[in-house]
């Protein structure tokens, strides 16, 4: 019988901005996003050969975005800079985006410099007013995007995401 | 033991009525669960001079509690505002202009002043996370004020309020 663990909810996840430099980050925990929907499809190519009848894949790239909606605060430093990164085409927002806490081990995620795009906000009447921001990952002089596995001390162990 | 938001909204919005509209030294405001509704013959109601608010959770539904951001739970609150004015100045139905009178403060004071919201950055310096979503008045009870004089007007309103999880 399989070992039964705890469950992962959405309200225990964190997505953290670095306030800090790229080379000694300070992770702050953004408070007022509600939902993130990350996705990273690889495209496949294929690769099949008189080798076999099975047909072959490999992976080429790997496209790593996120959406988040975030509630809307002027008052809040996270909010205003996503904000600020969207009306910019050059500004970047670094984020450590995981499955669970900072402090939590064992949690996975990415680390990345990304490009952010306000995709919506609805502005309803009767309603708290959200922002949807996705997050493009791009390529600056600090490095590349990183798949991360948080150890102990909520110390992140990076890996590259190779070709 | 923690405090209910609803319960303390309730107290706030009696000390904000009572610096928006002084009560007279008749009058009342006061925070409450219930309010037995008086009649006729309720001897209490005989000694009604003033206007009488009260202020309290609408039973049974009074508040929903919900997850809004990974930082903030969202309350709903739902509360009752009875507002109470016996007719005392002359035999018969009250007049008209009584009624404008009664109707008028409750809008005045209830309806417009508990109304919170950012289109005019009038959010109450109690609580700047505290929005007003819906009021829902009934004008008066007409069996009440027509058998006792009694003004009898209850309005519910739903609040939002943010709170920091």
């Amino acid at each position: 019988m399989a070992e039964v663990t705890s469950f992962k909810t959405g309200v225990g996840c964190g997505l953290y901005r670095n306030t800090g430099t790229y080379g000694s980050p300070t992770w702050t925990f953004q408070s007022e996003v509600q939902s993130v929907t990350p996705n990273s499809p690889w495209d496949w190519v294929e690769a099949s050969s008189r080798a076999s009848a099975v047909k072959l894949w490999g992976k080429s790239l790997v496209d790593v975005s996120y959406q988040l909606t975030y509630r809307a605060d002027d008052l809040d430093a996270g909010w205003e800079a996503f904000m600020a990164a969207h009306w910019s085409r050059t500004t970047v927002v670094d984020c450590l985006i995981l499955n669970g806490l900072i402090a939590t081990e064992g949690v996975r995620g990415v680390r990345a410099e990304f490009y952010c795009s306000m995709d919506s906000e609805p502005q309803d009447i009767g309603g708290s007013i959200f922002s949807t921001f996705t997050l493009k990952p791009t390529v600056t002089t600090n490095g590349l995007p990183k798949s991360v596995i948080m150890g102990t001390s909520s110390t992140p162990a990076f890996s590259a995401i190779s070709v | 033991m923690a405090t209910l938001p609803t319960r303390t909204l309730c107290a706030d919005l009696v000390t904000y009525l009572t610096a928006l509209a002084a009560p007279g030294a008749d009058d009342s405001y006061a925070r409450c669960y219930f309010v037995r509704t008086a009649d006729a013959n309720d001897a209490a109601l005989q000694l009604l001079t003033g206007r009488r608010v009260r202020i309290a959770p609408s039973l049974p539904n009074a508040y929903t509690y919900e997850a809004l951001t990974r930082g903030g739970d969202l309350y709903t609150h739902r509360i009752s505002v009875l507002i109470e004015k016996r007719y005392t100045d002359a035999a018969g139905d009250p007049p008209t202009s009584w009624f404008d009178t009664q109707v008028d403060w409750v809008y005045t004071n209830i309806v417009l002043g508990f109304d919170f919201d950012k289109r005019d950055g009038a959010l109450p310096t109690f609580n700047r996370q505290l929005t007003t979503v819906v009021a829902d008045v009934q004008l008066f009870d007409l069996d009440t004020v027509l058998k006792s004089g009694l003004f009898s007007s209850v309005v519910e309103i739903t609040f939002n309020e943010l709170v920091a999880a």
